[in-house]
């Protein structure tokens, strides 16, 4: 078979094989996967479903629903190399940010009453920036999830630090540098930090 | 939740990030140690989790259900559509289509001049005509056969 038979170029072949190993999983795909799962891939998206469940007004349960339906309806497509409960967890960490947007970003308003106005035909949109108030109280909030986080581990300064670190944004590299730790201590000690919240939270922390 | 609540949720979200990226890299022994200790049995976990699966899945069904349902709705509304046309086009089409089909069927049909014809027969003739196949239903040649 020629060339020209095949429909192939040099190079072609190489360039579909890739593009098929990073191909989807079909809804069907991903539903049997899930059904597939081991005890210890449950425990995990339950366990993923309660942290991210923090960040919304959802309940764990309903936040793990969502993202089923998401997967299965093929709103979302797990790529076929990808670990279907690192999917669901995407999945969940997307769903809960929006959720917490929508009610973050709600233009709160209150009807324009002026005397022998009608009510519904206008509305005042609040001002969006935060008064100093409202900032005072947000510095107030971050400081007391801070301080309850921290509280938990009054004598490991290393747990402390990469806590902190951790809520101030720092990732990776970045973390392990700051709290001095190599791979294999910064894993043990982030499952620490977990466990610790866990227990002393677990029903999650709701700001 | 409210916009001074947004730094702490920002916090909030890095951390959960970082215990979630924990809990992915955690081994299936050590999670099912740390589960059974906390909660007890996995396998139970597991039931309670497939049943929450199972109503997505059926709840995923009953929207495709939904969904193909409001697809044929619409198909035949839209059916309905473009039989709305108006008389001075249908008169016009079956004129050309008379003036232009085969004898035996303008015999049959033409007994009457087209514009002694009133709308309702006008349009029941072309209905005819496509019935016999001498006009395609979905005609979009604007009658010409």
């Amino acid at each position: 078979m020629s060339e020209a038979d095949s429909g192939l170029r040099i190079g072609e072949g190489k360039g579909r094989r890739l593009k098929a190993d990073v191909a989807d999983r079909s809804s069907d795909e991903i539903a049997v996967a899930i059904h597939a799962f081991t005890d210890a891939q449950w425990i995990r998206l339950r366990k993923v479903a309660a942290k991210y469940a923090w960040l919304c007004p959802f309940e764990a349960d309903d936040l793990l629903q969502e993202a089923f339906c998401r997967a299965l309806a093929g709103d979302r497509r797990c790529p076929s190399h990808v670990d279907p409960v690192r999917f669901l967890a995407e999945v969940m960490r997307s769903i809960a940010d929006s959720g917490a947007n929508k009610v973050e970003n709600q233009i709160d308003v209150v009807p324009v009453m002026q005397p022998g106005a009608v009510a519904e035909s206008a509305v005042d949109p609040t001002d969006s920036r935060m008064s100093p108030e409202q900032t005072m109280a947000a510095d107030e909030d971050a400081e007391a999830l801070r301080q309850a986080m921290l509280g938990l581990f009054p004598d490991d300064p290393q747990a402390r630090d990469l806590l902190d670190g951790i809520m101030e944004g720092y990732e990776g590299e970045e973390l392990r540098t700051l709290t001095d730790l190599d791979e294999t201590s910064f894993a043990s000690k982030r499952r620490l930090i977990r466990r610790t919240i866990d227990r002393h939270y677990p029903k999650g922390w709701k700001p | 939740m409210t916009r001074a609540d947004k730094k702490a949720l920002r916090a909030l979200s890095r951390l959960a990030n970082a215990l979630v990226e924990d809990v992915l890299a955690t081994s299936d022994g050590e999670i099912l140690t740390e589960f059974t200790e906390t909660h007890g049995d996995p396998r139970k976990n597991s039931d309670a989790m497939r049943s929450l699966f199972e109503k997505s899945v059926l709840n995923v069904r009953k929207a495709r259900l939904r969904a193909a349902q409001a697809g044929v709705t619409a198909d035949r509304t839209s059916a309905t559509a473009r039989k709305i046309v108006s008389i001075e086009d249908a008169r016009g089409k079956l004129r050309r289509v008379l003036a232009s089909c085969p004898p035996h069927v303008k015999f049959t049909l033409a007994a009457r001049n087209e514009d002694e014809l009133s709308d309702a027969d006008v349009l029941g003739m072309l209905q005819d005509l496509e019935e016999l196949g001498v006009v395609p239903p979905d005609d979009k040649s604007g009658g010409h056969p």
